[in-house]
């Protein structure tokens, strides 16, 4: 009996294996190659920089790119897309959790076993560090993309300093506006007690 | 130089108080403000004509100089100050700094939906190309352009950073709007209750097609139009009441520079005005010469003004007197369309209201109308009449306009321009809001007579209605605020550092791009326009890229193609600019020169890695083609280069296409819209031995017959080897439409500049049909 329960037991957790989702991983990839060809080493946070790759349709069928708004994937057919995040690879590999950048028009069509090579804009993180950036070229059906994945040293020295002025001139405005609404306010609430208390 | 901008202010200030004895503190600088700015507009205008911009700025400065002079030395200030109520003030400076800097922070983060189309003709103002030109379509006529040209002459005495004088200068006509409305309603209303509440309704209340009151209506033209609207009401009022003859000529002027401004609001205030000294007679009960004389000045002087100043109103007259229906060359009814050409027709059939965004007609008596003008139309006949029976000419007055916005759409076919409604719905959608404002207002003002208890009884329902009404408003402004405490480093005041930062859908340009365009600012000239390469599924994206290209640049460009209109209404949302057109296309593809010639083209621009390297290696060994520019980006080896175009030495030779027949026409197995194919083309019929080449080009139509390329007919030499006996194969490069499905591609050869149509094997005009996807 006991034997039999561990069976069961053993059965029971195979399937429940079995049948219980993956957990999020890249999946391998399939049909895509990428490859970092030219980057900086070293960036200014907060600005564009460019890195070059090339990108190569190693599977049976043709790529568009893809259409992806808000985050979200529009398109229906095979397509892909370049995505990018920095210092940390995305633990969920869902569209939105990468920064995501058109290598294709979505009209353009990457054949099998075509490649194209593409200077590629990305812009730096808002803060200064050293790190990672994590790469990905994202394509497949956009019900199961396959995530190829390369990383790339970089330092992100500080912004520069047309970064930092509009930054001062932008709060600064902030604060004229704030103010002048507070003391609005304050005069209102000065006209309003002086009413009351002398209709 | 900054400090020069003091003198229109100057003008204006004095204007307001010495000519318009201005009582109101507040209303005296907003007029001020505005009346210099229209004045300076008016004088550079009238002066650009003749002069160079920078020349006409400083002109008009001194002849602004010399009237404030003459005014301080020969009118006389009796005007006692009138300052704002306990209530009013603090209500109206948090509106006024609300509406400044809810356009200021929107525009230093995102840019005008009409950019590509506004600010390079600002641009070009500043290289001194006027009258204003299509920076797009050279042949094509330019509509109203005051907006743009009052911020390109300012930006003269700014270091011509444009885009920063057009956010300044935007947030700034919203504030001095705010003030101008409730200064006048409080004068000819003659309460400061019903003033307030009409101002607010107007600004924040009031919620039509996708924005929420004035306070989000400043893209674009309105900051301007609507600022101008409220001036013209203003002195028309002023000068009904004061019967003053200088009120006269002063109403008159700003009244017709203000057609150069946005002639639909300038139309529909001619409208009212005309109507109301007959609805003032009617209210009084007495005839007034005076009210008809005063407003007949008054409307004489603008459109005397209005027809030889520039603008569409200028451009529609010397049309007319010179017999032309149109500069370009449209020759068909059917090109004509594709021009945009409005066709007008009163009545309009059906008496419906065309919808800008689906192009649908709806009833003026069905719901849409909310939609479009707000929900206070509706409720314009009860308030209007409650105007009439308490006698007040300023809301009659306002009702009337609003009764023309919505009627004007209704009663008037303009074709394809139909769907443009949303430019006389908005205007009486602010109308009716202003007067439902009014209206509470009386409430207010009756039930504060009636007592405490009466008005006590009263607050609560009015701070209900409040509060439904401006909470979107104000949630928009909050959430403007927010991003820029949020995003500061994202809010722009330089268009070099602005342009192309973003990698984000709707700017398809990188930096790189601007860097480019910095660099061919001193290299173009004046009257030089330049193909750039830009690459976009979406018409208005690339419109976006190819705007920001030639903003920096300063530069107009060639290359854009016009969509052949759908048959019926069109709605705003149809792309019918294409700035990768059939021609351009053939040429990136190809790298033939000949394309440049006939788009006009001095510089070519293009990124090195878009193009096939056969073709870029083509280019760059055209002896016609001289590189001078070469950019490369710091790391990623992102490359830029710009081309000039050298005029062609000697003529090229081709054979006469007269006798050519098509054999056949042998098409890739796929092709996607907006691309380029090569075709393969067997001919008959040549008379010559050996190879020989043959200039031919190709017109592309949808299957009902709507002439796709009707700007933008690609003609192209073809290399003919022979193929057996009397036949030769040939490659035609074909640019694919821009619409996936069917299409009739007719072939045509060129003699010297005389189309001649290419025989197909049946006799007939060569003609195969496409399949794009």
């Amino acid at each position: 009996m006991k034997s039999a329960g561990c069976l069961a037991l053993g059965v029971g957790m195979l399937l429940a294996l079995l049948t219980l989702p993956a957990p999020p991983q890249a999946a391998e990839p399939q049909g895509l190659e990428l490859t970092i060809l030219d980057a900086p080493t070293e960036i200014p946070a907060f600005s564009s920089f460019y890195v070059r790759v090339r990108l190569v349709n190693t599977g049976a069928g043709p790529f568009r790119g893809c259409l992806i708004e808000l985050g979200k994937m529009i398109s229906k057919e095979p397509c892909v897309f370049l995505g990018y995040r920095f210092w940390k690879a995305p633990s969920r590999f869902k569209v939105d959790s990468v920064d995501p950048v058109q290598i294709l028009q979505h009209s353009d069509i990457l054949g099998p076993g075509e490649s194209l090579e593409r200077s590629v804009r990305l812009v730096s993180p808002r803060q200064s560090r050293t790190g990672t950036l994590h790469l990905y070229a994202i394509g497949g059906r956009p019900d199961a993309l396959a995530w190829v994945h390369q990383s790339l040293p970089i330092i992100v020295g500080p912004a520069p300093f047309e970064v930092r002025r509009r930054e001062v001139v932008t709060l600064a405005l902030v604060g004229v506006y704030l103010l002048g609404v507070a003391w609005a306010l304050l005069r209102l609430a000065r006209n309003l007690s002086r009413i009351w208390r002398y209709p | 130089m900054i400090l020069l901008i003091l003198v229109p202010l100057a003008w204006g200030y004095l204007l307001a108080t010495r000519l318009l004895r201005e009582s109101q503190r507040w209303l005296r600088w907003s007029l001020a403000y505005a009346l210099g700015l229209l004045s300076f507009l008016a004088g550079v205008n009238a002066l650009f004509h003749f002069l160079p911009l920078r020349h006409s700025v400083y002109l008009t400065l001194l002849v602004l100089a010399a009237g404030s002079v003459f005014l301080l030395a020969t009118v006389s200030r009796r005007t006692a100050s009138r300052p704002l109520g306990p209530f009013a003030g603090p209500i109206l400076t948090i509106l006024a700094l609300t509406a400044f800097f809810e356009a200021l922070f929107w525009q230093m983060q995102w840019s005008d939906d009409d950019f590509y189309g506004h600010a390079p003709l600002m641009a070009l103002f500043l290289r001194n190309v006027f009258p204003p030109q299509n920076p797009y379509f050279p042949t094509l006529p330019y509509g109203h352009y005051g907006r743009d040209l009052a911020i390109a002459a300012l930006s003269v005495l700014v270091g011509e950073r444009f885009l920063a004088v057009q956010y300044f200068v935007t947030a700034a006509n919203q504030a001095a709007a705010v003030f101008i409305v409730h200064g006048t309603a409080r004068r000819f209303l003659r309460s400061e209750s019903q003033a307030l509440w009409a101002v607010l309704f107007a600004f924040a209340g009031v919620n039509f097609v996708g924005r929420r009151g004035l306070l989000e209506t400043f893209q674009n033209n309105n900051a301007f139009a609507f600022l101008f609207l409220f001036v013209s009401i203003y002195l028309f009022l002023s000068a009904l009441t004061r019967r003053s003859i200088s009120l006269t000529v002063l109403g008159g002027l700003a009244f017709g520079t203000f057609a150069l401004i946005y002639e639909t609001s300038y139309g529909l205030l001619v409208l009212t005005f005309a109507a109301f000294p007959v609805v003032l007679c009617a209210l009084r009960r007495r005839w007034r010469l005076r009210y008809f004389t005063i407003t007949a000045g008054i409307l004489l002087l603008s459109v005397v003004l209005a027809l030889v100043q520039g603008g569409t109103l200028s451009e529609l007259t010397k049309r007319r007197l010179s017999g032309r229906s149109a500069e370009i060359f449209a020759q068909s009814a059917e090109e004509s369309r594709g021009a945009h050409e409005p066709k007008i027709r009163i009545p309009k059939p059906g008496f419906t209201i065309t919808s800008g965004l689906t192009a649908e007609e709806h009833p003026i008596w069905s719901w849409h109308i909310v939609e479009g003008a707000g929900a206070f139309v509706p409720l314009l006949p009860l308030t209007a009449f409650l105007m009439g029976w308490r006698r007040k000419p300023w809301g009659l007055l306002v009702g009337s306009l609003s009764v023309a916005a919505v009627l004007v759409p209704a009663v008037v076919d303009f074709g394809i321009l139909n769907s443009e409604s949303p430019r006389f719905l908005i205007v009486g959608g602010v109308g009716a809001a202003m007067l439902f404002g009014v209206s509470l207002g009386v409430a207010w003002d009756l039930a504060s007579r009636r007592g405490k208890w009466a008005r006590s009884a009263l607050a609560p329902g009015l701070i209900c209605v409040a509060a439904v009404a401006f909470w979107p408003s104000t949630r928009v402004a909050f959430e403007v605020t927010r991003r820029a405490v949020r995003y500061p480093r994202e809010h722009y005041l330089v268009a070099e550092e602005w342009g192309c930062a973003r990698a984000v859908r709707g700017r398809n340009c990188e930096p790189i791009d601007v860097s480019a365009a910095v660099l061919l600012r001193s290299v173009i000239r004046k009257g030089e326009r330049v193909l750039v390469d830009f690459r976009d599924d979406h018409a208005d994206v690339l419109m976006s890229a190819q705007g920001t290209f030639s903003t920096i640049a300063r530069a107009a460009l060639a290359g854009a193609t016009l969509r052949a209109l759908p048959e019926g209404n069109v709605s705003q949302m149809f792309p019918f600019v294409d700035g990768a057109g059939f021609r351009a296309r053939a040429f990136f593809a190809t790298g033939e020169v000949g394309l440049l010639d006939d788009l006009g083209v001095s510089y070519v621009y293009l990124n090195p890695e878009a193009a096939a390297p056969d073709v870029y290696r083509r280019i760059q060994q055209d002896p016609r083609l001289e590189r001078v520019l070469h950019l490369e980006w710091p790391g990623g080896r992102a490359i830029r280069e710009a081309y000039r175009v050298k005029p062609a030495l000697t003529a090229p030779v081709w054979i006469a296409p007269e006798g050519l027949s098509v054999i056949s026409v042998e098409l890739p197995s796929r092709m996607l819209a907006g691309r380029v194919y090569p075709v393969r083309l067997v001919l008959s019929g040549t008379g010559r031995q050996g190879r020989t080449a043959v200039r031919l080009s190709y017109e592309v139509r949808h299957p009902d017959g709507r002439l796709e390329t009707w700007t933008d007919e690609v003609r192209l030499p073809v290399d003919l080897q022979p193929a057996g006996l009397r036949h030769w194969i040939g490659t035609l490069w074909l640019a694919t439409p821009l619409e996936v499905g069917d299409h009739d591609v007719s072939i045509y050869g060129w003699d010297g500049n005389t189309r001649v149509p290419l025989r197909g094997t049946d006799a007939h005009t060569a003609v195969f049909r496409v399949r794009v996807e």
